[in-house]
Parts: structure tokens; sequence; C-alpha cells
């Protein structure tokens, strides 16, 4: 009898009293379309169904019954705790085979409000990239050279060790550049990870900037006539944060501003950020049209993590920042006579910022054929000793400035030791910014303002010295653009300049300190006027005399 | 009174053209120099172009006067009148001298010209000297200098190599004043003739009148 039992028990069992999957269709008619989940019964989802019709209430199908690694992930994962099912994406009893809905479906648009460069990130990255667990990822960058251009490995690869470190991938680049134009970089950061598992909090910029966790690897490959791959340091292709190492020596750094002080939260820095410590140089700018019209927040021409005060950029990264959205700034200025001769020692502002103080700088440089090299700190300390004072070299005493022929008798000793192409260069640009931008359209285009010996800047002359990590502006005294022998090594030269003025006249007659001769010597070319003119009168006084001798004499 | 023809109608022609762009050329020159003069003539009320039109104006001025001087020198070669006219010769010397004498003391003291202009030779040794030195030096500088300014970009390789635009603008600028003081003497000994316009005339209609050769060149 107890075996009996057993049987019956083991009989209306589940498994045993199995319903075929045609006969649920009888009813559920729609599911016969079904491809998705084809392949198994219904009766192996839907259990506990004994008989037809089968009782109202079911239990909930289990979809970890089979799929369960994924559900496990998908347990870990942000969309579980918002309590989204898995039939919210996917279609189970769908009519195709699909991997379920991405991501746009539920969030179409998303702003990303707090993402900086919002544009560049979100077109070289999947949503998983930030917001998944990766399975893998990596950085392609393919380097497409022009038809039938050859280049070998070793090219890429210098050390032949495999691997191109930054500094080799990044000559390179340059090689490209200079040789083989045409070519084409197409870099692509891909990343796979399984959509089940996305974290509550998208990746902080630093997995990627910073810690490189999320794209551990790179791989250049080039393709040519043959193709070949060069594993690369993915350093090269995600742009570092600027502030663990880079930071301490930025403006901001130095001044002991801590990352905090700004990034209070993630959100974008915005101009309000700014305005706490700026709020002078703000209002100004704010009122300005530059303002209202065109970029709207500080961020859009500084960048607050970059290394240089403005003061360490020359006039053509002054233009640099500008041209980034004044693309046509040389075709705009072709109502200026040599307008790219002006922008070789000019910047925007030194023009389009009237309330800021302009100032004639002069540096020093190499010229070697066509090409003129600043000279950098590091050049001449090799000449002058470890840890010098450019400043206490020309100028023995410890006053603030430095004379016309002290710069000149310099530039003559760093001729001798450090070749012939030494000159003296020089800019005019704006020394204490004003931040109104407000002129757009000079309404006088009028070259005197500058080709004048009234021109504000003759009175604001400053020798920029390179000294480690930074640069000194040390004000000019005395004639340093005529005078010889600075005549010579002196590259610039404005037409209607500072010429002789009655104080040099009375400082010649009133025996300048040095003598007369010594000052005269001091004039440089600006003695051709002085002794033009006074030649010119003195033929004038001598014929007017003569004339004047023959009516009398009636010759 | 005799007529001696002394300029060719082609030399007074050139010789006007070439006054008005040297006169336009002063003008420019002096306001580029200066251009404090532009608010010195506002205020007088003389009409002065703008700063940008008178660099415009002495650029294609300039190039007319390249062409002045480059048409002078082929005249004057072609022509033989710069052998016959120019050229110092060993016979000039003692002339020079009294020349010299003549303008300082005996124009004063009415003695005769030592120097009577012929077809075979029109200039005193003083002209010849200051005629060769302004046409053959101090114009040619000028020329040159101003054409590497036209195009400093173009020139850049032989402006760097005289000594860089300093110089290149101290030798203009040194030339301009020796021309200007050239000009000033030029003007004055063109009221030296026998009447006061004489020279002026010959270089309008080519003869001068001469009074007749004195006896004792004879």
């Amino acid at each position: 009898m107890p075996i009996l039992v057993i049987i019956f028990l083991i009989l209306s069992s589940p498994v045993w009293a199995a319903v075929p999957s045609d006969d649920c269709l009888n009813c559920h008619e729609d599911f016969k379309k079904r491809t998705f989940h084809k392949s198994i019964a219904c009766t192996d989802c839907h259990i506990g169904i004994k008989e037809i019709p089968h009782e109202e209430k079911l239990a909930r199908p289990a979809c970890n019954a089979c799929h369960k690694k994924t559900v496990e992930r998908y347990a870990a994962g942000i969309h579980k705790s918002k309590g989204l099912a898995c039939n919210q994406c996917h279609q189970i009893h769908g009519e195709k085979k699909g991997t379920g809905a991405d991501c746009a479906s539920c969030h179409p648009n998303v702003a990303h409000k707090a993402l900086p460069s919002k544009a560049k990130h979100l077109a070289t990255l999947n949503c998983v990239a930030c917001h998944g667990k990766l399975d893998k990822s990596g950085i392609t960058a393919t380097v497409t050279l022009p038809k039938g251009a050859t280049l070998e490995r070793k090219v890429v690869d210098r050390d032949g060790n495999g691997f191109a470190d930054p500094a080799e991938w990044h000559a390179f680049e340059a090689l490209l550049d200079q040789k083989f134009k045409g070519y084409k970089l197409e870099k692509q950061y891909w990343a796979y990870g399984d959509h089940h598992e996305i974290m509550p909090k998208a990746a902080d910029c630093g997995e990627c900037h910073e810690k490189r966790t999320r794209f551990a690897s790179a791989v250049g490959r080039i393709t040519d006539v043959t193709s070949y791959s060069v594993q690369v340091t993915p350093s090269v292709f995600i742009p570092e944060f600027p502030s663990l190492r880079e930071f301490p020596k930025t403006v901001h750094g130095q001044k002991g501003v801590r990352c905090t002080d700004c990034h209070t939260s993630q959100e974008k820095i915005t101009d309000k950020v700014c305005v706490r410590c700026h709020e002078q140089a703000y209002h100004t700018y704010e009122e300005s049209i530059h303002a209202k019209k065109g970029a709207t927040s500080c961020t859009d021409c500084h960048n607050p993590h970059l290394i240089k005060a403005y003061k360490e950029f020359n006039a053509k990264e002054r233009i640099a920042i500008c041209s980034r959205c004044h693309k046509d700034y040389i075709t705009r200025h072709e109502w200026l006579p040599n307008t790219t001769l002006h922008f070789d020692y000019l910047e925007c502002t030194t023009c389009h910022s009237p309330g800021s103080e302009k100032s004639m700088v002069f540096f020093f440089a190499d010229k070697k054929g066509n090409k003129k090299n600043t000279l950098q700190y590091e050049a001449l300390e090799r000449v002058f000793g470890q840890d010098v004072h450019l400043k206490s070299v020309i100028n023995a005493y410890a006053e603030n400035m430095v004379k016309g022929e002290e710069i000149g008798r310099f530039v003559v000793d760093l001729k001798k030791k450090m070749g012939k192409g030494i000159f003296i260069d020089a800019e005019i640009i704006v020394t204490k910014v004003h931040h109104d931008y407000s002129v757009t359209r000079l309404k006088e285009r009028n070259c005197v303002t500058c080709h004048s010996p009234q021109a504000h800047f003759y009175n604001s002359m400053y020798l920029i010295l390179p000294e480690k990590d930074r640069h000194i502006y040390v004000p000019v005294k005395g004639t340093l653009l005529s005078a010889y022998p600075i005549g010579m090594a002196l590259d610039i030269y404005l037409l209607g300049e500072e010429k002789i003025t009655k104080d040099d006249i009375y400082a010649l007659l009133d025996k300048a300190p040095g003598g007369a001769i010594a000052y005269a010597k001091s004039l440089g070319f600006k003695l051709i006027d002085l002794v033009g003119v006074i030649l010119v009168i003195l033929v004038i006084l001598s014929l007017l005399a003569h004339a004047l001798l023959r009516i009398l004499v009636k010759r | 009174m005799k007529k001696v023809f002394l300029h060719t109608l082609t030399i007074r022609i050139w010789h006007w053209i070439n006054a008005l762009i040297v006169i336009a050329l002063m003008i420019t020159g002096i306001q580029l120099r200066a251009p404090g003069i532009e608010g010195i003539a506002r205020k007088m009320a003389v009409w002065i172009p703008e700063y940008s039109m008178a660099v415009l104006i002495h650029k294609y001025i300039g190039y007319a006067m390249a062409l002045s001087f480059l048409f002078w020198l082929l005249y004057i070669i072609a022509s033989g009148s710069f052998r016959t006219h120019y050229i110092l010769r060993p016979a000039d010397l003692p002339t020079l001298v009294k020349q010299a004498l003549y303008y300082i003391f005996g124009v004063f003291q009415g003695s005769e010209n030592p120097f009577t202009p012929t077809a075979e030779g029109k200039f005193n040794p003083l002209q010849k000297i200051a005629y060769g030195s302004v046409m053959l030096v101090i114009t040619p500088l000028i020329v040159v200098t101003g054409i590497l300014f036209s195009d400093i970009f173009l020139f850049r390789g032989v402006i760097d190599w005289l000594g860089g635009i300093r110089l290149l603008d101290a030798l203009h600028v040194l030339a301009s004043y020796l021309f200007l003081l050239n000009l000033i003497v030029h003007l004055y000994m063109c009221t030296m003739g026998h009447h006061i316009f004489d020279h002026v005339k010959a270089m309008i209609l080519g003869f001068e009148e001469m009074p007749d050769e004195s006896p004792s060149n004879h």
C-alpha cells in the first residue's frame, strides 16, 4: 500500500503532469508568433500548471532558474534597485530575438550637465564606458597613411620594446604631420560591459584621467601597404588631469587654491565660482559686448588648470586663445597694411581692449635661418651657470629697472657667447588686463595711434627675463629703440616711432651726466635726425645770408 | 647775347616729372618720419593725407622714383651725356677752387662766373660733384633701401643680411637728409644765372641766354 501511495504522488507531481505548450497556445494565441524563448515549453517558466484551465494566479516565472549569472549581476545594478523587472526591458514573448531595450529608449537626450567637455565625451564613448561595469575596454588608434606610403614599425617604436611610450608616440605624430600629409588618425574608445550591471554612480573622471582603470590599454594600428599594431601608453589618448602633478605649478596652485575651493560638487564650474575671487574682472567683463554676444563664461577663454599666468604668454599664444573662435582674424584685418607682419608683433587685445595697459616688451631670441626662437631659461643657464638671475647680470645695481645701454652691452656679450643669431625681439602686448572687450570694430582705424611718438606703449617698456619656472618683467629706462648697437640687434621698427625730442636736445646742451658725447652716443640712430635737422637749418640760414648779401650788392 | 643749347627735351621732361616725384616723396616722407605733422597741419587747416594714405603714396611714388632713376641712368649713359658732363677730370681741380671762391666772394665783388656752360660741358666741377653724388650715390641708396622697405617679408633675407630693419631705416633716412640738403642748395643755385630765372628758363626751354664771351677767354 505505501508503495502505491508513492507511485500516485510521483505521477501527480507537476513534472509528470506537464501540459503541452500547444494546449496553452489554444487560448494564448498571441504567443504563437513568438520567436524568443521558442525552444522551451511554456510550463518551463510558468510552473505550477497541472491542468487546463489552470489556476488564475500563477507564480512569477523565475528568470534566474536559467539566467543565473545575469540575474546576479542585475541584482547589483541600479536598475534592479529602482524596481525594474526583466520584462520591462526584454520582450520575453517577443517576436524578435532581441537584446533588450537600448539605453536611449528610456533615457533619451540625457543632459549630462555635470560632464565637462560633454560633446567630446558623448561622441567618443558609449553609455557603458562610464555607467557600466566593464568586461573589456581599450583604445584603438588607427593611422591610415596616404596611399602607397609605408612606415616601418621601428619609426613608431624606436627602442624596439614593442611599446610606444608617450614620447615615442608624440614624435611619431609630429613625423606624420611633417611627412605624411593627408594621413588619417581615428581614435576609437571601445568599451564592452554587461548592460545588466549598470552602476548606481557613473565612473568618476579620475578613473580615466588619472588612475586609468577604465581604459587600461591602447593600441596603435598603422595601416599602409602592410599593417601592424603597436601597444601605446593609454595616457597618450586620454588627457591627464592637471590636478595632482601640474596644478601646483599653475597660478592657482601657486597662490594656494585647492581643488575643493572651486570643485565643491561634480557640477561643471560656472562663473559663480570664479566670481568669488575675481569679482572686479568679472563685473567689467559681464558688461562688455563680448560677454553679451559671444563667450559667456570665464572658462570659454580661461583654463583654470593652465600652467601659465597671462604674463607667461607671448603674443602668438595669446592670439591662439582668441582665434579658437575668431578663426578668420587675418581676413578680417585685411584693411590693415602688412596684416601678417602686424600679427607677428601684436596680440588681439593690444587694440581690442582699450582699458588695458599696453607695453612694448623686449626679449632675447635666436634666429636660425628664418626661424626665430625665444631664448629659454635652460639655454641661458647653460651659459651663465645654474640658478642665474639675468637681471643682476644685466644690471649690477639693485635697481628695479634696466637701462637701454645695459641691454645693448648684454646682447653684444650674448652674441659672443651664443652665436650671431642672437637678437632682441619685441612685441606690443597687454601688461595690465582690463576685461572690457567691447571694442569689436575700431571706429578709428588710425595708424597714428601706434605709429607716433605719442603712442602710450613707449612709456611702458619692459624687458622679459626668463627665470626658473616663470618670467619677470623688468622696466626699461632710457633709449632702447634707436640706440646703437642695439639698433642692429633689435628686430622691431615702428614707422613714426619716437625721434629726437626737446629733452634730448636739452640734455645734450646741458652736458648730461657722462658728457654730451656719451649722451649723443646713447641716442644711436636718433642722431641722424638731430644732425640732419641742424644741417638743414644751417644750410638754409647760410643761403639766406648769401641771398641777402647779393641783394645788398645788387647782384 | 647768344643762345646755348643745354638740355634736351627728354631731360627737361624727366627733370620736371622727377621734381614732382621728389616733392611728393619729401612731403610724405616727412609725415612718415614725424607723424606729429598731422596735428599741426590740421590746426593750420592744411590738407594732409591720412597716415595710411601717406604710406601708400610714399610707396607707389617711390616705385615711380625707381623707374625715373632707371630711365635717367639709361638715358645719360646711352646719350653719352654721362661721359661728357658728369666725369670729373684732372683739369677740373683748379677750377673747382676758383668756382668755390667765386660763390663765396666773387659774386659779391662783381666778378664774372669763371665757368660758362656749353654743350660740351654744362656742369662746373662743383656741380659735377653735387649732381654726381645725388644721382649716383644718394638716389640709388634711397631707391634700393626703399624697395627693400616695400615688402619686408619678401626681402627679409636681404634686410637681415644688411643688419636689420633699423639699419635699413637709418640708411634710407640718412640718404634722404643728404638729398634734402642738396635739394635746398640746388633750389638756391638755380637763381645764380645771369638773370635770376635764367637757369629755370633753360630747364624749360632747353637753351640759356649767355652774354657774349668775354675777350679774356679768347
